[in-house]
C-alpha cells in the first residue's frame, strides 16, 4: 500500500460496552479513543484512524459474528478488542484464518502465543507471580481463595497454589461462585468464622464489589483484618465498591493512575479532560491506549497496514508509556511490562507499594518460573502479617 | 474373507458433550459424514450412557464447584476437545484419561484421525490393563505358591522339587488350581498329613 496524505485507516474495535463486563469495555474504549484522538491530531502520522466500534455485549456468538463482519464486510486488517479469554478464543480462529492482527489489551492467564495477536496486557509472570511472591515474602503462605468459577480463577489459583506450596504453605479453602452470580454472603460468613490470614479474590464485577462491601461490614470494629489480594481490582471499581469498603486492598498490576511520571501525568490529565474530571484511567484503559499507539507507530514505521510488515515494525518499537517503557517481545508477541503492587486508599485511587526495577520480559507459559528460588527468597524473611505495608519499599 | 486395511467407524454411536456453536456443528457433521450416529448434549453430569461407543467432551467446560475434578476416567474411548492450554484445564482433562484430543477450532481434518487414535489407544490401554491385572494376580499367587512349597518342605522334610510335585498332585486330585490349593494349605484348611499319601 502506498503512503498517502492523511489516509483513513479503518480500525476494528471489538469491546463489550454493554453486558456483564460493560464497565471494563467502556474503560478500554476510552483508552483507545484517547490514542485515536492523539494520532489523528498529530502531524507525525500521515494517516487517520477511523474506528469501527462493534459491541458484542459480552455474548460469545456476537464476538464471532462481529469479528467476521469487521474482516469480511469492512475489510479491516487490525482489530483492537476482547477482554475475556473465552471471547479471544472465539475470534482467534477467524483472525488466524484471515491473517489479521488482534491487539489484545487485557491481562490474561497465559499459555497462548498466536502470531496473529499482539498481547499488550500482562502475562502471568507480570501479575499473579509478583503478587504471590509478595504474599509469601511479606504476608504469609496460608491463603483463602474466593473467585468466580471460570478460567481466570482456576489458573491464577493454580499458580498461587504452586508458589505457596513451594514455600511450605497452602490454600486453606477455595470458594467458587458461578460467573455473574452475586450471592457471596455465605463466603463472607465463612471468612468471619474461620479468620483466614490472607484472602485472594478473583470474583468478577458486582459479586466482587458485594464481597468487599460485605467483608467490610462483617469485620467492622475488628482490630486486625485479613488483607484481600487481587490481580484485577482497578480505579473505577473502587468507586463502585464504595468510599470505605474500597480502602486497604492490595492489587498487582502493571498500571495504576497514581504512577508519578511525566508521561502518566499527561495521560491522566488528557483522560480526565476527555472523560470527566472525576475519572481515573484503569490498567485496561492504559493498555487499550497502548494498543492504539503501538499500532499507529508500527503502521507509520512499516509504511503500510500489511499484517506481516506491521508485526515486524512493532517488534522494533519501544514506547515510553504511562506505565514506563513498553516493547513487544518478538519471541512471543507479548509485551515487556512493569509489575507493581499497590494498596487502595481513600479517594478511589492506589498507593503504589512496590515497582519492579525494570520492565519484565513476558513469560506466557511460565517457562522460567523458579519455584525453588521463590521459596528461598521467602525463607530469607520471616513470614508475617502486615496491614500497613510499612516494610515494603514505597516507590512514588 | 478380505480384511479392510482402513478402519470404518460406520454405525458407531458418538456422543458430543459441548455447547452449541461452530465447533460442535463441524464435529457433528463430520462424524455423520463418516457414518457415525451422533447425539449431542451440553454439560451433562455422570458417565455417558451404555449405548455410546465414543465420547467427545469439552475440556473447557466449567469444573464442579469447590472440587478439582468431579469426573472419573471413562470406560470408553474419549476425545478431549481442547481450547485453553492452561495447566489447570489440562490437569482436569487428563484426570478423565482421554484416548485422544482435538484442538479447537474444530476442523473436519483431524476428526477421522482422532477416531482412529482414540479407539486404538483405548483398546491398547484396556488390553494392557487386563494384562496388568492378570500379572498382578500371578504375582500374588507366586507368593502363595512359594510359601506353600516352603511349608511342605519343612513339614514333610522333602526338597523343593518333591514339595512342588506333591502340591501339583494334590491340585490335580482336587481339580483345583495349584494357587488355590496353596492358599488352602497356608490357611490351614488342608492338613499336610493328607499330602503324605
Amino acid at each position: 500500500m502506498a503512503k498517502r496524505r492523511r489516509e483513513t485507516i479503518h480500525l476494528g474495535v471489538l469491546y463489550s460496552l454493554t453486558g456483564p463486563y460493560g464497565l471494563v469495555g467502556r474503560e478500554m474504549l476510552n483508552g483507545l479513543t484517547l490514542a485515536v484522538d492523539q494520532v489523528n491530531a498529530s502531524a507525525e502520522f500521515d494517516f487517520q484512524f477511523a474506528p469501527l466500534v462493534f459491541d458484542p455485549g459480552g455474548d460469545l456468538q456476537n464476538y464471532q459474528e462481529h469479528c467476521e463482519s469487521l474482516i469480511r464486510d469492512k475489510g479491516v486488517r487490525h482489530i483492537v478488542g476482547c477482554y475475556t479469554s473465552a471471547s479471544r478464543k472465539q475470534v482467534l480462529p477467524l483472525i488466524e484464518r484471515y491473517d489479521r492482527l488482534l491487539w489484545h489489551s487485557a491481562r490474561y492467564e497465559g499459555f497462548e502465543n498466536s502470531d496473529n495477536v499482539i498481547y499488550v496486557g500482562a502475562a502471568p509472570n507480570q501479575h499473579v507471580v509478583p503478587l504471590a511472591r509478595h504474599m509469601i515474602e511479606t504476608l504469609g503462605n496460608s491463603v483463602y481463595c474466593v473467585g468466580a468459577n471460570y478460567l481466570w480463577t482456576w489458573e491464577t489459583n493454580r499458580v498461587l497454589q504452586e508458589i505457596v506450596s513451594a514455600a511450605g504453605g497452602q490454600i486453606i479453602a477455595r470458594r467458587l461462585v458461578t460467573l455473574w452470580d452475586t450471592e457471596v454472603d455465605h463466603i463472607v460468613r465463612e471468612i468471619v468464622e474461620r479468620q483466614p490470614p490472607i484472602i485472594f479474590n478473583t470474583l468478577v464485577g458486582e459479586a466482587s464489589y458485594r464481597f468487599y462491601r460485605g467483608l467490610h461490614r462483617a469485620l467492622a470494629g475488628q482490630a486486625s483484618r485479613p488483607p484481600v489480594l487481587s490481580c484485577s481490582l482497578c480505579e473505577p471499581e473502587l468507586r463502585l465498591i464504595g468510599p470505605r469498603a474500597s480502602v486497604g486492598h492490595i492489587t498487582s498490576s502493571v498500571y495504576f493512575s497514581s504512577i508519578d511520571t511525566p508521561e502518566n501525568r499527561s495521560f491522566v490529565r488528557r483522560y480526565r479532560e476527555m472523560f470527566g474530571s472525576s475519572n481515573l484511567p484503569s490498567v485496561d484503559a492504559e493498555a487499550s491506549y497502548l494498543c492504539g499507539l503501538l499500532l499507529a507507530r508500527a503502521i507509520r514505521r512499516a509504511g503500510s497496514t500489511d499484517v506481516q510488515s506491521v508485526r515486524t515494525a512493532v517488534w522494533r518499537d519501544e514506547l515510553q508509556a504511562p506505565q514506563g517503557p513498553v516493547k513487544v517481545d518478538p519471541e512471543n508477541n507479548h509485551c515487556y511490562l512493569t509489575p507493581r503492587l499497590a494498596r487502595s486508599r481513600a479517594g478511589f485511587s492506589f498507593e503504589i507499594l512496590d515497582t519492579a526495577a525494570t520492565a519484565v520480559k513476558p513469560d506466557p507459559y511460565l517457562t522460567w518460573l523458579d519455584l525453588d528460588d521463590l521459596a528461598r527468597r521467602a525463607q530469607g524473611q520471616p513470614a508475617r502479617r502486615t496491614e500497613s505495608g510499612r516494610d515494603l519499599r514505597v516507590v512514588k | 474373507m478380505s480384511r479392510r486395511q482402513s478402519r470404518s467407524f460406520r454405525g458407531l454411536h458418538a456422543l458430543i458433550d459441548h455447547p452449541p456453536g461452530r465447533d460442535r456443528t463441524v464435529l457433528h457433521n463430520q462424524l455423520e459424514f463418516l457414518g457415525l450416529k451422533v447425539t449431542v448434549q451440553e454439560q451433562a453430569s455422570g458417565a455417558p450412557p451404555a449405548f455410546v461407543d465414543i465420547f467427545f467432551f469439552d475440556a473447557d467446560a466449567p469444573q464442579a464447584m469447590d472440587q478439582e475434578d468431579s469426573h472419573g476416567a471413562f470406560e470408553l474411548p474419549a476425545v478431549a476437545l481442547i481450547g485453553s492450554e492452561t495447566p489447570s484445564r489440562l490437569q482436569a482433562m487428563l484426570a478423565r484419561q482421554p484416548s485422544a484430543y482435538l484442538m479447537k477450532p474444530i476442523r473436519s481434518t483431524g476428526i477421522y484421525a482422532s477416531l482412529a487414535i482414540a479407539t486404538h489407544q483405548f483398546t491398547t490401554v484396556q488390553a494392557m490393563r487386563r494384562r496388568l491385572v492378570a500379572a498382578d494376580e500371578r504375582l500374588r499367587s507366586r507368593r502363595l505358591l512359594f510359601s506353600a512349597t516352603l511349608q511342605i518342605m519343612k513339614q514333610a522334610q522333602v526338597d523343593d522339587a518333591e514339595a512342588f510335585r506333591m502340591l501339583r498332585s494334590l491340585a490335580m486330585a482336587r481339580r483345583q488350581t495349584i494357587e488355590a490349593v496353596s492358599a488352602l494349605i497356608l490357611a490351614g484348611e488342608l492338613p499336610l498329613v493328607r499330602l503324605a499319601g
